[in-house]
């Protein structure tokens, strides 16, 4: 990842959520970086804080603590009228596009407000955005005077990605766009996701539960657990070789389609459910479901350190295994 | 495979529901289907294959007066469940055969302790006295692998982790050791590791009790690592159906090889193979409207103008493998 090329980037990011039960902190000083035309793939699970972290970095959520630069500039605490030109760099595309997209407007008034929004083009104008729109992400230009319910699911998130990427944005945070879908539908969005970013370079953060689907689309990926990214690093050297006791166990834990005979297969097993994000294990916050754990793991928390070698270039790991090194 | 082993016979079911217009049509046709002791069968399709409505049928629980079971057997323990009274199928219910679903917070009773939904389901079909069920039910609750089961016993639902409920949905189907355990998506709400636990749970109590299991999912992984057959579905049929090892090798019915190739492979793409996944074109029929050839042909690459006339027949073509295409062996691999 070189830094010149670098579209944003992230340094010791918290974002506390007040629940009934306490204060958790959902992200805990996250800090990473996204390369132009770059997917990153985020993986953990429910409750890792994945999601909160994805909506962070586009101010969905106000952050606590940390920093986020994007294209230069540092848009941490910038107020609502200073982020408005930024916004239109920045988008997001969810999981559920029928909760995203408004029931009682057309496809076309849905494509046409990010337009609007931002003053660009006249009505004239708009109709014709918004037909090749919809020609980018395989709709036919017919169906803009359609409501969102007159669409399947898999067509229903084209129409949420015409909208994110209308401005021609920089970044888009992809939050479980797929998890929805039956997988042929899937495939779909998936090459069109891949595309599109071919046509225009757009960098991806790519949210999902399914390692699968990540390790098919993202060039780095990073491991997040109990609000913390234990490891990080491209996508064949987690594939092939997970260095954090975490990331072995979730990547072992993928059932592989392929016939038993041919399948290669070491399932790390781990006992356990995650401990409750209000009040996290001192120390490393995995420590009290790892196999490795030492005694100091107890109490140090690994700091989260390049690890040389292996393959695919550089990798950080937040682990004292690796800490000699 | 062979009859004698079978602890579930289905023959020719076929399951209805109404139309608008008010005419019945098929969502399960035909199915044939054995189930041996200690054997998992998957069953995969994608959303409106009918492979929910299978299970609902062989459970005698489709939603009424929509649909209706419109023929055909299910032999259980030596009687046709098709045939009985619904009090009699009832007391098959969770005693004989037993199913869990994916979302156990809508089948659990939110107002009662877990403990006691576990002693219910007990006592409904086996006397014994109230200390002895309690005992029983702890010992379920162990057996999936609870932590602290005498703490969990008195805790409400929501109390627990979505894996937890999951095992407390599996004590339950398990409390009066079923000889068919059918598992609906059980892990699709589930994360990858919690997945794992799940489904290593039911294959161990599989083999502890001697259960068959039907296990519908949509997740080709799942499918290799934890069932030994394998029968796709689409559009309410049995399309193809094989060992899991020769299915996985080579799937002889083009739907199935395009569902194994819209899959993504990360394998393949960190060794940097092509990042294109195959997409299957146009969408699934609407099942009160079908034509009279093979439902798949207008999604099919390999159709031929002979596939449109009439469905091809499910044909037995050896070694445990059926497939419903006329063109079956040009893919044995």
């Amino acid at each position: 990842m070189s830094t010149a090329r670098e579209l944003l980037s992230v340094t010791g990011l918290v974002k506390h959520h007040h629940t009934a039960g306490g204060m958790v902190r959902a992200v805990d000083s996250v800090s990473f970086g996204v390369a132009t035309g770059e997917t990153l793939g985020l993986v953990g699970e429910s409750g890792c804080g994945k999601s909160t972290l994805g909506r962070t970095l586009i101010r969905l959520h106000e952050p606590d603590e940390g920093a986020i630069v994007f294209d230069g500039t540092d848009i941490t605490h910038l107020g609502r009228r200073a982020l408005r030109p930024v916004r239109r760099h920045l988008q997001m595309i969810f999981q559920d596009p029928y909760a995203s997209l408004n029931p009682r407007r057309s496809v076309e008034q849905i494509l046409s407000e990010p337009f609007e929004v931002h003053g660009v083009g006249d009505r004239f104008d708009r109709r014709e955005r918004v037909g090749s729109l919809l020609a980018r992400v395989g709709l036919r230009s017919d169906h803009a005077g359609r409501y969102p319910h007159e669409f399947s699911g898999g067509q229903r998130q084209r129409i949420a990605i015409a909208r994110a990427i209308a401005l021609e944005p920089k970044l888009v945070v992809c939050d479980e766009p797929v998890s929805a879908l039956d997988v042929s539908i899937q495939a779909q969005i998936i090459n069109l996701l891949r595309r599109l970013q071919t046509e225009s370079g757009i960098s991806y953060v790519f949210i999902s539960h399914d390692l699968s689907v990540i390790g098919h689309l993202a060039d780095r990926i990073a491991v997040m657990y109990l609000g913390e990214i234990v490891e990080i690093a491209s996508r064949s050297a987690l594939w092939h070789e997970p260095l954090h006791p975490y990331s072995q166990v979730l990547f072992s834990a993928i059932p592989i389609p392929a016939a038993p005979s041919q399948a290669r297969r070491r399932r790390v097993a781990m006992a356990g459910e995650p401990p409750s994000p209000i009040d996290p294990p001192p120390g490393c916050r995995f420590h009290t479901r790892c196999p490795h754990a030492m005694p100091r793991c107890r109490e140090d928390a690994p700091r989260l350190g390049v690890v040389a070698g292996g393959t695919g270039g550089q990798r950080r790991v937040a682990c004292h295994l690796y800490e000699a090194q | 495979m062979n009859g004698t082993s079978s602890v579930l016979s289905i023959r020719k079911l076929r399951t209805e529901f109404r139309s608008e217009a008010g005419h019945w049509f098929p969502v399960v046709r035909d199915i044939d289907l054995e189930l041996a002791a200690g054997e998992t069968l998957a069953v995969v399709g994608e959303s409106g294959c009918g492979k929910s409505m299978l299970a609902y049928s062989m459970m005698r629980l489709v939603p009424q007066p929509a649909g209706r079971i419109g023929g055909g057997q299910v032999w259980l323990a030596g009687q046709d469940l098709l045939s009985l009274s619904e009090r009699d199928m009832r007391a098959i219910r969770g005693r004989e055969m037993s199913m869990i679903f994916q979302e156990p917070m809508t089948s659990l009773n939110p107002l009662m302790t877990v403990g006691r939904q576990v002693v219910e389901s007990i006592v409904e079909h086996e006397r014994c006295r109230p200390a002895q069920a309690t005992r029983r039910a702890l010992e379920l609750l162990d057996l999936v692998g609870i932590p602290e089961p005498g703490k969990r016993y008195e805790q409400y639902p929501h109390h627990l982790s979505g894996g937890m409920r999951q095992r407390v949905m599996i004590a339950i189907a398990l409390a009066c050791k079923p000889k068919v355990l059918i598992a609906d998506e059980p892990t699709t709400a589930l994360d990858v590791t919690i997945q794992a636990q799940v489904l290593a749970l039911i294959d161990r109590l599989k083999r502890d009790l001697g259960m068959g299991v039907i296990l519908i999912t949509h997740d080709l992984g799942i499918v290799a690592e934890w069932s030994q057959r394998v029968m796709v579905m689409y559009a309410g049929r049995k399309v193809e159906e094989a060992d899991v090892e020769s299915f996985f090798v080579a799937p002889m019915h083009p739907y199935s090889r395009a569902l194994m190739e819209s899959v993504p492979q990360p394998e393949l793409a960190a060794a940097g193979q092509s990042l294109e996944l195959a997409e299957i074109p146009g969408a699934v029929p609407a099942l009160d409207k079908m034509g009279p050839g093979c439902a798949f042909a207008t999604r099919c690459s390999y159709a031929r103008d002979s596939c449109l006339p009439a469905e091809p027949a499910l044909r037995d073509l050896g070694a445990g493998r059926v497939v419903a295409c006329v063109r079956a062996e040009e893919f044995a691999s």
